[in-house]
């Protein structure tokens, strides 16, 4: 088993493993270029995955590992050499081991490994020398780490005795030779190992990437949208089922051809719509835009479509990958409505339009009758005749009331809000002084807080206010100097809040619920439709506000109504 | 007392406006025609004056509204339209209660005011002692 070496031998054994670390480094490159490869035999590289088979790769160096453990029982008199190079994954890869006999200096050639080491831009470190007391044994330890964190372990054991004598010089040189080898294979190793991890990686991401290519081709195949992916020049190189079915086009008859070739016509899309589809093209940019195509029998379609470029890791453009989401359906509903709307609108014109040729065409009768009643002259008339006119002219007022009254119900359903500012104290002294005829002698007041200038639908408003002011008139109470109606104003930035309080007869409790009710009428001798509280209660709905009414009989009513101010931003809808 | 021309094409209306008039101020002179065209040749016949006090118009007629006629008043002989500035007030006369004609009606520099039909003695006699007229429709 042992062997002596001449140095002679050794410088030889030395070129040998140099020329061997050539190959070694040629065999990275070839890996490297392995690598490039993969895509293509993936298969064929599948059994390196397994560090056995990477050793084949390398196999010389367990025979340059014996060489060593056998040049350390010779070279150092050594009893045992033992030389073990193993990843720190824990897997031993190599070992290599020789009997001899012989101790020298272990101290000098820890410091060589260490230095050259060094050179090959590795960092050794070195353990203390283990001691064996009974024999003569002494254990070092090189701990490797790559530079590219690939752990290795080295791991020298050299037993150690001194029973052949040789010059200090030449074993110094010797050690420092072998030493050379040594890491300069270890180096050689190391980068196959590395190379080795590298085609690891690479297969883990192509594994990985060929399960997400996967995953994504299943989605891109079982889609309802069409997929289109072509290659960096936009021409198809692959479509997937449902492209098929929506456009009619094979997959066969459309490769190589570019998307635009046979899914437009001229004229069908708006040339800003094709500029910006080739602009983002062109600038290799994510875009997405609807668009009209057409399909191999002719007939339109509409589609949101969305094209991304794909780069590779030097961010040159691969390919590009189309989306096409077809919105035929979604586009169909959205013209739906839109003629809905515009149907909508246009009914509610003519229907408002309606109302005021009616009301007007109602009423232009109407107040002739009432224009006739005040000419006539009844001096000589019976006081019976004369009770009859009076009759045909509250009716005649009553009707006209009520056509009002339809017309406001009616006005205040279909017609937007139309805000405006206005001066809400001299608005409600207007309404009031118009009311004032109604009854001379109640007696109103108004109790203000807050700024007079508001922002309201006057129209509205303007109703409502004259509505629950000439009931509260109306109704307040008889035959007495102190009728009167008190109305609380209080303005802030959000709402107004309008009180307003009569003392006359008051409702029963019992109708309180239903006063806000349509065609409700609390008693039978009040004249009205019923309709005016049910058009005030619509209004402050219509507002957002609120209206409440509490009273007691014999005392008198109150109606509150709260109306939010338009605030700062909103949109009017003048 | 005073000269008038009513523009309406309902003759009961006219009738009735007529006989208002006449009786508060039974030497009133008053013209009724029957379309805007009727008023503003009845206008134009009037020259060199004198000039109504009042004009009533309704706003719904066949053919031409009476906003139409407020707008062939512009178009007039500057001197008849000065002539009118000076000396007429002009009312809009109606059975309308549309919050949109109130509204235009305002912004018609010739116009002073919006009034319901039917006139009356009440507001007549308003006018007359230049009283604001305010009648508006809530």
């Amino acid at each position: 088993m042992t062997q002596t070496l001449t140095y002679q031998e050794l410088q030889e054994a030395y070129l040998a493993l140099q020329s061997r670390v050539t190959r070694f480094s040629s065999k990275e490159q070839e890996l490297i270029n392995a690598q490039d490869m993969l895509d293509q035999e993936l298969v064929g590289y599948k059994r390196m995955n397994d560090f056995h088979a990477l050793a084949i790769e390398v196999e010389d160096v367990p025979r340059f590992m014996a060489l060593v453990a056998e040049t350390l029982v010779d070279l150092f008199e050594t009893e045992i050499g033992f030389c073990c190079l193993r990843p720190l994954e824990g897997e031993t890869c190599l070992f290599s081991h020789l009997e001899g006999g012989g101790q020298h200096n272990v101290h000098a050639l820890m410091q060589a490994i260490n230095v050259l080491g060094r050179d090959a831009g590795m960092s050794f470190e070195l353990s203390q020398p283990v001691e064996d007391v009974e024999s003569p044994i002494c254990r070092y330890m090189v701990a490797k780490r790559s530079r590219e964190g690939l752990g290795l372990e080295l791991v020298i054991v050299a037993a150690v005795s001194s029973q052949r004598s040789q010059t200090y010089a030449e074993y110094n040189q010797r050690a420092f030779t072998l030493f050379q080898l040594f890491v300069d294979s270890c180096v050689a190793y190391v980068q196959s190992i590395l190379a080795r991890n590298r085609v690891k990686e690479q297969l883990e991401t192509i594994r990985k990437s060929e399960l997400e290519q996967r995953r994504l081709s299943l989605i891109a195949t079982k889609t309802h949208s069409g997929v289109i992916i072509t290659d960096n020049k936009g021409q198809i190189v692959w479509v997937n089922e449902a492209f098929q079915t929506n456009t009619g086009y094979e997959m066969a008859e459309i490769l190589g051809k570019k998307p635009r070739e046979f899914l437009q016509s001229p004229g069908l899309n708006a040339p800003e719509t094709m500029h910006a589809l080739s602009e983002a093209l062109r600038k290799w940019e994510n875009i997405t835009i609807d668009l009209k195509n057409s399909r191999k029998d002719g007939t339109l379609f509409d589609i949101r479509l969305n094209i991304t470029p794909v780069f590779d890791r030097d961010q040159n453009l691969v390919s590009f990958i189309a989306l096409q989401e077809d919105v035929t359906a979604q586009k169909e509903n959205e013209a739906k409505m839109m003629e809905k709307n515009e149907e909508l609108t246009k009914i509610n014109q003519e229907l408002d339009q309606f109302v005021y040729s009616i009301s007007h065409d109602l009423r232009a009768p109407l107040l002739s009758i009432q224009g006739l009643l005040g000419l006539i002259e009844t001096d000589r008339w019976t006081q019976e005749n004369r009770e009859y006119l009076e009759l045909i002219d509250e009716s005649t007022q009553r009707l006209d009331h009520t056509i009002l009254e339809i017309l406001n119900y009616s006005r205040n359903a279909r017609l937007d809000i139309t805000w405006s500012a206005f001066n809400l104290k001299s608005f409600i002294h207007d309404i009031l002084t118009d009311l004032h005829s109604m009854r001379l002698d109640v007696i109103t007041e108004v109790i203000w807080s807050g700024e007079e200038q508001v922002c309201l639908d006057e129209v509205r408003v303007g109703v409502l206010l004259n509505n629950l002011l000439s009931n509260a008139i109306k109704y307040s109470k008889r035959g007495a100097d102190s009728a009167c109606v008190i109305v609380r104003v209080e303005t802030t930035a959000e709402q107004c809040v309008i009180a307003i309080e009569d003392n006359g007869e008051g409702i029963e409790e019992a109708h309180l619920n239903t006063v806000f009710d349509m065609f409700f009428r609390a008693s039978n001798s009040s004249p009205g439709t019923g309709l005016g509280l049910y058009i005030c209660k619509e209004i402050t709905d219509k507002l957002g506000g609120d209206i409440v009414l509490t009273s007691e009989k014999g005392i008198g009513t109150t109606v509150t109504t709260t109306l939010p101010q338009r605030q700062h931003g909103q949109i009017s809808s003048d | 007392m005073g000269r008038y021309l009513l523009i309406d094409d309902d003759d009961i209306i006219q009738f009735i406006h007529s006989k208002v008039v006449k009786r508060m101020h039974p030497e009133a002179e008053v013209k009724t025609a029957f379309s805007v065209d009727e008023g503003i040749k009845a206008l134009q016949e009037m020259a060199p004056g004198p000039w109504p006090d009042f004009i009533f118009v309704d706003i719904s007629m066949p053919v031409k509204s009476g906003f139409n006629f407020i707008e062939e008043l512009e178009g007039l002989h500057p001197d008849v339209y000065a002539a009118l500035m000076e000396h007429t007030r002009v009312f809009i006369l109606t059975s309308s209660v549309s919050p949109n004609d109130l509204k235009r009606s305002a912004q018609c520099n010739l116009v002073e005011g919006l009034l319901s039909k039917p006139l009356n003695p009440v507001v007549l006699e308003r006018l007359w002692k230049n009283a604001p007229a305010h009648i508006s429709h809530r």
